[in-house]
């Protein structure tokens, strides 16, 4: 069956991606706009930006200068006007929703500031989500993670019964579950306490260490990014350092 | 903590490059499949959310299960009713062939059916007669019938008894309401025209006579020996004559060929036969039971209305998780699967439930159906009916929620980011659905070819089928567009006059997108329009006929009276008493055109029919004259005596002036000079239009069609009808007097007809009644559906008003205002819609004076605008206030 969808024209094959054999993940030329009533908005200017296997990469900047909206294109969640993402040499952009979806669950795994755990299942269920949508379940997996980050006392609990550092656990338990490629996190910590926080991101790194996942995190907070293997700064749509 | 890495190897999915036609073929069709028939954590996830949030289940359920059930129970009765005309069709009908006429049999037509032996042949006279006893007379459908009777089926008696021995010369047999009526039982003796009778058993069932709501008198069955005793058949033109005959195939075929033959002398007599002779079920089965379920297939349509708001509202709830669920990595295909699955499994739920209830209906229902139905009809549910309720069931499901998941499209699970861009990119779509029109059309057009599929298989062809669907669509249309019309007046209302910032708001609301106030609308003026439309007709019935009976209006009637009876009758009854000659005749011709091709307008008579002739020199008193050749004169000679236009008539008979009626010359298409040819019993005669009449009102009074000048007709074979006003009370009294004296004349008390009629028309009522109550029930869910379906708007907006001072009370006040407003400007629109259609109806079908019943519309209006004002304070108690203080504390 020939897709119909209308993908952007394909940009020049990208060299960098070529010379570096561990480049994970790569956005070339990105451009994303939106219409606020008759006002077009460029929120993310000609951005080209790339993460390696296993990488540690925070990206900062103000409210409002894109990071969200990047991290959105990089992780597929949404399309950029102009440019490309590929991820681990497959060309993401000309993939329509549903082919992304599968890359989602088999490549990648989320952390969102507002925790976002389904609120009707429990904590097991929820970790175990991404390798049910996958056909892979693998209980012995899912009990490892709860016992990783300490939920095991909780594994039946919803999340409305949790509090906000053990939603962000089980969060980071199912963004991990399915051994994905690359970890994206929007503002991890930004609903937690300072001590919840710490906590947190301290697990979601081990893991990520162990796991050999690279991570992508957008965020504020410079302790976190003075962790980080390397530091992106966005102002006004645009990579001002990286 | 202590972690250790989890090896790869063992389930790392396939690392290889995905491509968008690989996914779409494999996950999402699978997802699609497993989500079905598969229990995964996504289903589980979305079903607990829905019995967990249970308003939206139990609405679903509620609306489906309603309406499945109703068309269930409907469905079942018309299936038992089909499987009841089928197995008795015969005896229904009476035999396989069936002559009947007016008249006493040609001796052809008897030499012929005498080639049959008799055993196969039931000769069978009916008429209206008074049964006396020494203390009570009451008017009976006397039937007298040949030894062979009944053909098909059985006669039941009360003892058990064969018919046969409890029929003798003088021995009848009677319905119980013969016996409750005169208060006798059986063995007590009985008076019928001039002869006298034991009643020797009680008929339980009548073969042929299934229902006896329709008919006027319970049944007395006699011998046809027993009939000469009475003296009542030979002078009598009244008679319903019948021969019922019985046979193999062949012979019947021999036989109809025959008859057919011989009976192109006879016009009058008509032949039939068991297969296309109209019986009173089948009528019903057609009629009563076809509108009702129409009414139950709008209910249906409503229903899928409202489950469309409660699935809709659910999924825009369900948004984040949805869009969790992407962001995760699970296809749309596999998503849609889930709710595909949970609405489905919900569904036949509700089709259960729906068996259930309707058993419960059906139990319930028996004695609001007995003007229908053939008391001996087994009423169970229908294994047939109970697939086509479950396959509706799942075929409405399954388009509601394909309608219903449209906001699935544009969830992007970017929206879980912070500042995301959540516009909608139509890069995932398909190549169809970026045409809203081709995306739109799409769905219509299955919708309305499921429904023309539907509407065919329900009616039986596909032109009603089509007119159906046209006429449904047209009349929604025509509502739609009034209620968009009505909206927009308002909203325009709201900015040019001075309306406080209240009802600003409210009328604003109304507006709201997703709100359905026009789809409410219409439903509720839908519904309260058939509800006032049926409470006007039953009221101007009862007004007519029983409330608002005119003082002085005949309350007895008397039939067959004979011209030398008229002073003895007059001394009887002590009053005023009036006699109008009656002179049987059929059209042969109007202007020309042969009765059998006069082609009259919807709701007239058939001019075939034998009509009854009169003769007087005054205008009644209940009529007056519209049009005449002279002024305020019935008659005029008619100069021109041309026989040009009659060159059948003999030449010494002249052409005479007539006075029509202006509802028989609408039906003949005739106006005034116009010529119509009648045919009393072999003689024809010509009147021609001298005068045109109309009545004052439509009532109980007696009119004729067609009026000539006494010399004219008086010397022609007549009968005469007589009629009197008396005190009510003292009507049984003159009837027993009447029935000693005249034993040949019936007198029938005009009250006891009413009051049978009235009773009929409120069974009947009560029937649409219930049903349409549904629709109104349907709508109201409707209404709570769209509530629901925008209940985060309004909420978001209510912390808003919050926010900015709004007291709790104001909320209350704003949802009253906004359900307020639209459920009064509907209501009053379906009442001004439903009282003009009524006075149409009432006017020109029923003949009767409209008369609107104010008691009534404003209790029915009180009591729905209070429905209306309860649902919106529970709206906001239980949904908008609920938490409104914590929607305002995190706006800050």
């Amino acid at each position: 069956m020939t897709s119909l969808i209308d993908t952007p024209a394909r940009p020049k094959q990208n060299v960098l991606a070529d010379t570096l054999p561990d480049v994970l993940l790569m956005g070339t030329q990105l451009t994303k706009t939106v219409q606020v009533g008759e006002q077009t908005l460029s929120i993310i200017k000609d951005v080209t930006i790339h993460v390696n296997a296993g990488e540690f990469v925070v990206i900062m900047g103000k409210s409002g200068s894109g990071k969200s909206t990047l991290l959105g294109l990089l992780a597929a969640l949404d399309y950029p006007d102009s440019g490309s993402v590929e991820l681990s040499g497959q060309m993401l952009s000309n993939l329509d929703e549903e082919a992304l979806a599968v890359i989602r669950q088999r490549d990648m795994g989320f952390v969102f500031q507002s925790f976002h755990l389904l609120p009707t299942l429990t904590v097991a269920e929820n970790i175990a989500f991404p390798l049910d949508i996958a056909r892979r379940p693998n209980k012995a997996r899912v009990d490892e993670l709860i016992e990783a980050v300490g939920l095991g006392h909780r594994r039946n609990s919803l999340p409305n019964q949790l509090s906000g550092g053990e939603q962000q656990r089980t969060a980071v338990a199912r963004a991990l579950v399915a051994q994905p490629k690359i970890v994206f996190a929007d503002e991890p910590t930004g609903n937690l306490d300072e001590q919840n926080a710490t906590q947190v991101m301290q697990l979601l790194l081990d893991l990520r260490q162990q796991e050999g996942s690279a991570l992508v995190v957008v965020t504020h907070d410079a302790a976190l990014a003075a962790m980080a293997d390397r530091v992106i700064t966005m102002h006004d749509g645009r990579v001002i350092t990286s | 903590m202590k972690y250790e890495p989890h090896d790869k190897s063992i389930d790392k999915n396939i690392d290889e490059p995905i491509d968008n036609n690989m996914a779409r073929e494999t996950d999402y069709t699978s997802g699609m499949l497993s989500q079905l028939f598969g229990r995964t954590l996504g289903t589980q996830s979305l079903s607990r959310a829905w019995w967990r949030r249970w308003v939206y289940p139990v609405l679903f359920l509620l609306t489906l299960t309603l309406s499945l059930a109703t068309y269930l129970t409907l469905d079942s009765i018309q299936q038992s009713v089909d499987r009841y005309i089928e197995d008795n069709q015969r005896a229904l009908v009476g035999g396989d062939l069936v002559l009947s006429s007016n008249q006493d049999w040609p001796a052809d037509v008897l030499q012929q059916v005498h080639t049959l032996k008799d055993t196969q042949i039931v000769y069978d006279y009916q008429f209206s007669a008074m049964v006396v006893t020494a203390k009570q007379t009451l008017l009976a459908q006397v039937k007298g019938v040949s030894p062979a009777y009944p053909l098909y089926g059985e006669a039941v008696l009360a003892s058990g008894k064969p018919l046969s021995q409890q029929l003798t010369n003088d021995k009848v047999v009677v319905a119980p309401e013969v016996l409750n009526g005169l208060d006798v039982k059986v063995g007590e003796r009985i008076t019928i025209g001039d002869g006298q009778f034991t009643i020797s058993d009680v008929l339980t069932k009548e073969p042929d006579r299934p229902l006896t709501a329709f008919g006027f008198g319970g049944r007395v069955l006699m011998s046809q020996e027993a009939l000469a005793a009475t003296n009542l058949i030979g002078q009598r033109s009244r008679v319903s004559y019948r021969i019922e005959l019985a046979g193999s195939p062949e012979i019947m075929s021999t036989q109809r060929e025959q008859l057919t033959q011989i009976l192109t002398n006879y016009p009058d007599i008509k032949l039939s036969d068991a297969e296309t002779a109209d019986t009173a079920v089948s009528r019903i089965s057609d009629n009563v039971l076809m509108f009702l379920k129409l009414l139950v297939i709008a209910v249906l349509l409503l229903s899928a209305v409202a489950m469309y708001g409660v699935i809709s509202a659910f999924v825009t709830k369900q948004q984040a998780s949805n869009a969790i669920r992407m962001a995760l990595g699970e296809p749309l295909g596999a998503i849609k699967g889930s709710y595909y699955r949970l609405f489905i499994s919900t569904a036949i739920l509700a089709g259960v439930a729906a068996a259930l209830l309707s058993m419960v209906f059906l139990q319930l229902s028996r004695p609001y159906l007995t003007a229908i139905l053939p008391t001996d009809i087994g009423l169970t549910i229908n294994p047939v009916s109970v697939i086509k309720t479950m396959v509706l069931a799942l075929v409405l499901t399954l388009l509601i929620t394909q309608r219903g998941l449209q906001p699935l499209r544009i969830t992007k699970p970017a929206a879980l980011l912070n500042q995301s861009n959540q516009q909608q990119d139509r890069r995932g779509q398909l190549w169809y659905q970026r045409i809203p029109l081709l995306r739109y059309g799409l769905w219509y057009g299955l919708v309305l070819i499921g429904l023309f599929g539907f509407f065919t298989y329900e009616v039986g062809t596909w032109q009603l089928a089509a007119q159906l669907l046209l006429g449904l669509t047209v009349f929604v249309a025509i509502f739609w567009a009034l209620a968009r019309g009505w909206l927009w007046v308002l909203a325009r209302i709201a900015t040019v006059a001075k309306i406080g910032w209240m009802g600003r708001i409210a009328i604003h609301n109304l507006s709201r997108k997703g709100n359905q106030s026009a789809l409410f609308f219409v439903t509720l003026s839908l519904s309260v329009a058939v509800l006032t439309l049926i409470s006007i007709i039953n009221h101007s019935i009862n007004e007519q006929f029983i409330n608002a009976y005119p003082e002085d209006a005949p309350n007895i009637f008397l039939l067959d009276v004979q011209s030398n009876q008229h002073d003895d009758i007059n001394t009887v009854i002590g009053a005023p008493v009036s006699y109008y000659p009656v002179i049987r005749a059929r059209i042969v011709t109007a202007n020309n055109v042969a009765a059998k091709d006069i082609q009259p307008a919807e709701g007239f008579d058939d001019p075939t029919r034998v009509f009854n002739l009169s003769y007087a020199d005054t205008v009644m008193e209940t009529e007056f004259i519209t049009d005449a050749i002279q002024k305020n004169k019935l008659y005029a000679p008619i100069t021109n005596q041309s026989s040009q236009n009659q060159p059948n008539l003999p030449s010494d008979q002249k052409i005479a002036p007539m006075s029509i009626l202006d509802t028989a010359a609408d039906m003949l298409n005739v106006g005034m000079g116009d010529q119509v040819r009648f045919n009393i019993q072999g003689i024809e005669i010509v009147g021609q239009i001298t005068s045109i009449r109309t009545r004052y009102e439509k009532g109980p009074s007696p009119y004729f069609y067609f009026l000539f000048e006494p010399s004219v007709l008086s010397a022609a074979p007549q009968i005469q009808f007589a009629t009197a006003h008396v005190p009510a009370e003292s009507i049984p009294q003159l009837q027993g007097n009447l029935v000693k004296r005249f034993p040949a004349v019936t007198t029938i008390d005009g009250n006891v007809i009413a009051k049978q009629v009235q009773d009929l028309v409120s069974q009947m009522s009560r029937l649409v009644y219930i049903f349409t109550l549904l629709a109104l029930l349907t709508g109201i869910m409707v209404l709570i559906s769209s509530l629901l379906s925008t209940s985060q708007d309004r909420m978001t907006e209510s912390a808003s008003f919050r926010l900015l001072g709004m007291q709790k009370r104001d909320l209350y006040v704003l949802n009253m205002l906004e359900l307020g407003l639209l459920g009064i400007s509907a209501a009053g629109f379906a009442v001004v819609v439903a009282s003009v259609g009524a006075w149409v109806a009432i006017t020109y079908w029923f003949d009767l004076q409209f008369s609107m019943p104010w008691f009534n519309v404003l209790v029915g209006g009180v009591t729905l605008i209070a429905l209306l004002l309860i649902i919106a304070i529970v709206y906001v108690r239980l949904v908008i206030g609920r938490g409104i203080m914590e929607r305002v504390r995190a706006m800050l």
